[in-house]
């Protein structure tokens, strides 16, 4: 009877230990999972091995693990394909087309040509200029989005760059009769910004409106606690068939026929570039006007 | 910390020296308890009859074969041959790993140093008490199967037994200690053997020559070295008990604590 | 997208008296495969053993996986060969996976077979690693480091003393790793030449200082030979080097010069087609030189200033 009790209590106390240490496993296992779903992290969970079903479950989980990683994979490796594909041809498209340049302006020397056939070559020259403003632009939305592209975000007086690229545009905006509303605060907003990106985000905006926009125009900044707020609000013809969200897709032209002077890209850029700046950039219909909001960082 | 032991015991049990060290006692025990046996039996031309006696280390002769005899006396009680054995499988299995680089490659798998340093030490010693173990084991379980002893299980024969194996299992750990430190500064499982020997045998001869001081004696009998074979006296009072315990463990702690320490700050190559 | 997988701030590294790592600040994105050059005592081995927590730094700090987390554990992320690969020599290959599977608490045997064969090591069976070739010795020394899939590879010269065959097939292995798994790399070597058709991105070392860090696409910009040619009109030009110099090998640039890199050893010549017909001609400059002997240029100039 003794023996007994002495072998219950030792087989009880064994047991316990074990649950204990089962428990501990659990433990284990969840905490590694909840730093899986919540870091970037594909590391796959580890345990201490003294059960066998334990183990099977973590086993399972790896694959779980693994088979995500390599979806994640696949993706980026496409993505990557797509951008390089993208870099390559603006690059191996500029050289012959800098070539074809250089024989229009060759013919234009000819004395001898009709008006008729100068015509011609006028439109072959303007139709080329254009295809490679747009491969440059191209070129350069592929520069920015690629990984090695960094921007250095310094301390930058917004408030007066804002000013001094209105400033440039707008003899041109005068001459289209589309001089904006402004509505910029007397004080200094300072943000966290790389100068030229921001300049580049601001010059795509307004040419967007110079090609895009009807009747009134109006700009405007404001500082919120944590970021500086630019509203760039105008009418557009096609507002009707404009989706906000789809603005900012490359080649996004709301005119189908693609005859318009805009190439598509440069709210493609502005994105790309806001994005790099840790900074963002939205669309939204309010009543009959588009709107465009970007917002940077303050700077303290 | 359990995967680390379980790693190092997988280590251990597929190391050469290990097999080698289990193997040795374990058929020589067997072979000694079957020549005994048959010796016993007048089977074989070893005519030991009743003259058959061991002389203990007390100087008593037992006249009788038992459980407890077999037992103390294969206890390894001979420090010469405990400290060849434990420093055999420290430089073979503490040192290889120095060498091999899986130290260096266990710490940068982001193991932590003071977990790699106990799940070593605790399985060195595990080994230990492997190798040594087997052999009084094996023979006294023999004994008890081919002698037929007379059923001697008097309740002080037990508390004997528990008390000296307990206490000298301290002692071994202690003396255990004492190699890890050792294996911490040389490393090289080549120096380990050759430097400990050399010690020991440096440390006999001064002994000897010195023992009539009456410090160096009073330190000695109360070393780890001598009380590992004095805990199998048979009647120790509660005092010498609870001297030998603090021996034991102060000697444990100071060699574990320094060794850790040395392992921490050392740098792997 | 791009983040930091490894960070080094101002790191320095004394011993005795002399300064071996002298302000490193390297960094290696995620994905990247970085090549640590330098000569024979230039810090790198020093730089790795600091990176991979086997000695600490005098000076400075390292930040693994973004700096997130700095205890013991993000270290579990990395898989290391620090010079000569750790292997027990008395056991066979998976053997050697097993203990180290054993510490690292990775769940099913699974996955030693699943190294075993990515490194080409699944037919080994019974063999013992004393009776390993060097080559195969360091397939293992890389199926443990890949033990419990790491998102950091750290390599330590790791194609020394290999046949120019094993050379390649490690390179082979490298690249598929890094991409069908998205594991980043770091590699050292003391050849800038060895690594310049695995690496993406280098960082030069000499003399414990960090002399360069420079992408693959810079760096054969750099090592490509051609004449570097500015006219005032590019599209003349082109149309001039096609017709009268018959060449289609150039490339116009981004900022409207011209890479030519056929015609070398004829500058004389491009130059008096381009004036004769009335282009004026702002630069004309012979650049690239090979990787060695830029490798060289870099090592040798920091060496005199």
């Amino acid at each position: 009877m003794v023996y007994l009790t002495t072998l219950s209590f030792v087989l009880a106390f064994i047991f316990l230990i074990r649950l204990n240490l089962l428990r501990r496993g659990l433990i284990n296992i969840k905490n590694q999972l909840r730093e899986y779903n919540t870091q970037p992290t594909n590391q796959k969970i580890s345990i201490g091995l003294f059960d066998k079903e334990l183990e099977e479950v973590a086993v399972e989980i790896n694959l779980l693990i693994e088979s995500r990683l390599s979806e994640r994979i696949d993706k980026e490796k496409s993505e990557h394909l797509l951008k390089q594909a993208i870099a390559n041809m603006s690059h191996d498209l500029r050289t012959p087309l800098t070539s074809i340049l250089g024989y229009i302006q060759l013919l234009e020397h000819d004395e001898q040509i009709t008006d008729e056939k100068r015509r011609y070559l006028d439109i072959t020259k303007k139709r080329t200029k254009r295809l490679q403003s747009l491969i440059n632009e191209f070129f350069e939305l592929s520069v920015i989005e690629s990984v090695d592209y960094q921007l250095k975000l310094k301390k930058l007086n917004f408030t007066k760059l804002l000013w001094e690229i209105l400033l440039s545009f707008f003899d041109q905006l005068e001459e289209l009769n589309m001089v904006p509303e402004i509505d910029i605060p007397k004080e200094d907003i300072f943000i966290m910004a790389d100068e030229s990106a921001v300049r580049r985000v601001i010059e795509n905006l307004i040419n967007n409106v110079i090609n895009h926009a009807i009747g009134k125009v109006s700009i405007s900044l404001e500082a919120g606690n944590t970021s500086a707020i630019l509203r760039v609000r105008n009418q557009a013809s096609d507002l009707a068939i404009i989706e906000p969200h789809t603005l900012f897709d490359r080649f996004y032209t709301s005119d189908k026929t693609r005859s318009g002077e805009g190439t598509g890209l440069g709210l493609s850029i502005a994105k790309s570039l806001m994005l790099k700046m840790e900074g963002s950039i939205t669309a939204e219909k309010v009543d009959e006007f588009l709107v465009i909001i970007c917002e940077w960082k303050l700077s303290n | 910390m359990g995967n680390l032991i379980k790693s190092e015991f997988y280590k251990l049990t597929r190391s050469g020296v290990f097999r080698f060290l289990f193997t040795v006692p374990f058929i020589s025990a067997i072979i000694l308890s079957l020549i005994l046996n048959l010796s016993i039996k007048d089977t074989l031309s070893f005519n030991l009859g009743n003259e058959f006696s061991f002389i203990s280390d007390s100087g008593e002769i037992e006249r009788s074969l038992n459980q407890i005899t077999l037992f103390k006396l294969t206890v390894i009680k001979n420090l010469p041959t405990l400290i060849l054995i434990m420093c055999i499988l420290a430089a073979f299995f503490i040192s290889n790993d120095f060498t091999t680089g899986v130290i260096r490659n266990t710490i940068l798998s982001g193991t932590s140093r003071t977990h790699i340093f106990y799940g070593k030490l605790a399985v060195y010693i595990l080994g230990l008490i492997i190798i040594t173990g087997i052999f009084p084991l094996v023979v006294t379980v023999m004994g008890t199967m081919l002698f037929d002893f007379e059923g001697e299980s008097h309740y002080s024969i037990f508390l004997y037994i528990g008390r000296s194996t307990l206490l000298y299992l301290l002692h071994f750990i202690a003396i255990s200690s004492i190699f890890m430190l050792v294996t911490m500064i040389l490393e090289d499982s080549g120096k380990v053997i050759s430097m400990t020997l050399l010690a020991f045998l440096l440390l006999t001869v001064g002994y000897k020559s010195l023992d009539h001081i009456p410090l160096v004696s009073t330190f000695y009998e109360y070393s780890v070295f001598n009380q590992i074979s004095f805990v199998f006296t048979k009647r120790l009072t509660p005092g010498e008990i609870l001297v030998s315990i603090i021996s034991g463990i102060t000697t444990f702690i100071i060699f574990t604590f320094t060794a850790k320490v040395l392992f921490q700050k050392k740098e792997i190559k | 997208m791009s983040k930091n997988i490894l960070r080094t701030i101002n790191l320095y590294k004394k011993y005795s008296d002399d300064y071996v790592l002298n302000n490193i600040n390297i960094s290696i994105k995620e994905g990247d495969i970085y090549g640590l050059i330098g000569l024979n005592g230039a810090g790198k081995s020093s730089l790795i053993r600091l990176i991979t927590g086997l000695t600490a730094p005098t000076n400075g700090s390292i930040e693994l996986f973004d700096g997130k987390s700095q205890n013991l554990s993000i270290r579990k992320r990395m898989g290391a060969i620090v010079e000569s690969p750790a292997l027990i020599p008395s056991m066979t290959a998976s053997e050697n996976l097993e203990v180290h599977r054993l510490v690292k608490g990775i769940p099913g045997k699974e996955s030693i077979k699943h190294k075993l064969s990515l490194v080409g090591l699944k037919d080994t069976k019974r063999k013992k690693v004393k009776q390993f070739s060097l080559g195969m010795k360091q397939r293992l020394g890389l199926a443990l480091a890949l033990l419990g899939d790491p998102e950091l590879l750290i390599l330590d010269e790791p194609t020394n003393g290999l046949d120019p065959v094993g050379v390649i097939e490690f390179r082979e292995l490298i690249k598929k790793l890094n991409r069908e798994r998205g594991i980043t790399i770091l590699i050292s070597s003391h050849m800038l030449s060895e690594l310049s058709q695995l690496a993406n991105r280098f960082g030069i070392l000499h003399k414990g200082r960090l002399v360069e860090e420079i992408s693959i696409k810079e760096l054969n910009e750099k090592c490509k030979q051609h004449l570097l040619i500015k006219v005032d009109n590019v599209n003349r030009a082109a149309t001039i080097l096609e017709n009268e110099l018959k060449t289609n090998e150039f490339e116009v640039k981004h900022d409207g010069t011209i890479k030519l890199y056929a015609l070398l050893d004829e500058v004389r010549q491009v130059s008096q087609s381009l004036t004769n017909n009335g282009l004026i001609i702002e630069q004309m400059t012979p650049m690239g030189k090979d990787l060695e002997s830029y490798f060289t240029s870099i090592v040798g100039s920091s060496n005199n200033g």
